[in-house]
């Protein structure tokens, strides 16, 4: 019996062509793939390097006579490899990126923490917690904005996110300069029908001496940066 | 454009192409369908809700599909109804559905009596997760469902519903 696999299936993701190619080559093979584009823009690289080539394909090229041959020869081995891209890419983020934490302090006795929530996934309000480290920060239980209030046919009246989530920390036994390690516990699921299991992001706040805050944002899994983001 | 730019162009896109190609075909004949033995899964012992231990290997020769959930996992509850009714359908054929709970043994034993549970759920914990990563579930997501053939081998898995109709065909191609 072989193996077969679902579209949504994640396991053969990282084994997808589009991900290894853009393991082994990165953006350079995006790049590559849009020499023949007119008026060159660095075409948004989203979750897959092959959306880039089908933005690529829609720009209008030069007029380069017998150019056009290698454009259509590109055009369409984008479109060759976006094909097999699509089949093979889930479409999923992993959690710290569907839900990604970030927090910065606003003041020397205030923190704010925030999740950016994903287009398409959800937290929930009632699985949100925040831990200040060290325990003596003196943390005041936080105030979480309202959520989208929905009758789930399983969990009764529920209270989701979705977009950013900014939550104030005020912490009473704090002094400027101070290192705070802020935990964000959250659990949230995806529209497409997978829920994550409850996940811990920290991050490391300095708090700023009074007046002059406030401090920079500090993401707690930075998305690392390609030549096109 | 010069000449020599337009033929340029050209041997770049001939070589782009033919780089692609290798390593299109290259990838694709690496990841041909391999069979895979579900040996991890099969040498686990977990207890159930009611806190007797369970072998995954007691259920070999069978069709077994092995489904990770958890209680706060909202499509997980949804499918589920559908697995009771393809237990009680093809039970008796050799289908045997085991559950893996990424939960606490209580919340586990409530909910089977909730929804008339008709085959056993082992209780994961967090565990659980990390063995379902190496069965494929590269993002640790519920549900996960693992089917297995009668030899051991792996012949599906599905992150995500599996769907009814799936699971309809995948059962009746194994049985």
């Amino acid at each position: 019996m072989y193996h077969q696999q679902e579209e949504i299936d994640t396991a053969s993701a990282p084994r997808g062509v589009a991900q290894r190619m853009r393991h082994y080559f990165g953006a350079t093979m995006a790049r590559s793939a849009c020499l023949d584009c007119a008026n060159f823009r660095p075409a948004k690289l989203s979750s897959s390097m092959m959306s880039s080539g089908d933005n690529c394909s829609a720009i209008p090229r030069r007029r380069l006579g017998r150019g056009r041959t290698v454009g259509a020869s590109l055009t369409l081995a984008a479109v060759f490899f976006s094909a097999h891209a699509a089949a093979a890419d889930p479409k999923l983020l992993p959690p710290e990126q569907a839900f990604r934490f970030s927090a910065r302090a606003l003041d020397e006795r205030t923190i704010e923490a925030r999740f950016a929530v994903a287009d398409g996934y959800y937290l929930y309000r009632d699985k949100m917690r925040f831990v200040v480290a060290p325990d003596g920060a003196g943390l005041a239980p936080p105030q979480l904005p309202a959520g989208k209030t929905k009758e789930d046919q399983f969990f009764g009246k529920v209270e989701t996110y979705r977009g950013d989530v900014v939550v104030k920390l005020a912490l009473a036994a704090v002094g400027p300069g101070q290192s705070l390690v802020v935990s964000a516990d959250s659990q949230g699921c995806a529209d497409q029908g997978v829920c994550y299991p409850p996940t811990v992001q920290k991050v490391t706040v300095v708090l700023p001496a009074p007046g002059k805050g406030p401090g920079p944002q500090v993401d707690a899994n930075p998305v690392k940066k390609r030549w096109f983001n | 454009m010069s000449s020599t730019a337009v033929r340029w162009l050209l041997v770049i896109g001939a070589a782009v192409a033919a780089l692609g190609a290798g390593v299109y075909f290259g990838l694709n004949r690496t990841e041909a369908p391999t069979r895979v033995a579900a040996t991890g899964l099969m040498g686990l012992a977990l207890p159930d809700a009611a806190g007797k231990e369970q072998r995954v290997d007691q259920w070999r020769g069978k069709v077994l599909v092995v489904n990770f959930w958890a209680t706060w996992c909202a499509p997980c509850r949804e499918e589920m109804p559908e697995f009771i009714k393809a237990q009680t359908q093809y039970g008796d054929k050799g289908l045997q559905f085991v559950g893996i709970a990424v939960d606490q043994a209580d919340k586990i034993a409530q909910f089977e009596k909730e929804i008339g549970l008709n085959y056993p759920s082992l209780v994961g914990g967090f565990g659980a997760m990390e063995l379902s990563k190496g069965l494929g579930n590269k993002l640790m997501a519920l549900p996960f469902t693992v089917v297995i053939d009668r030899k051991g081998d792996i012949a599906h898995t599905q992150l995500g519903l599996l769907k009814p109709e799936k699971l309809d065909a995948l059962v009746k191609q194994l049985l």
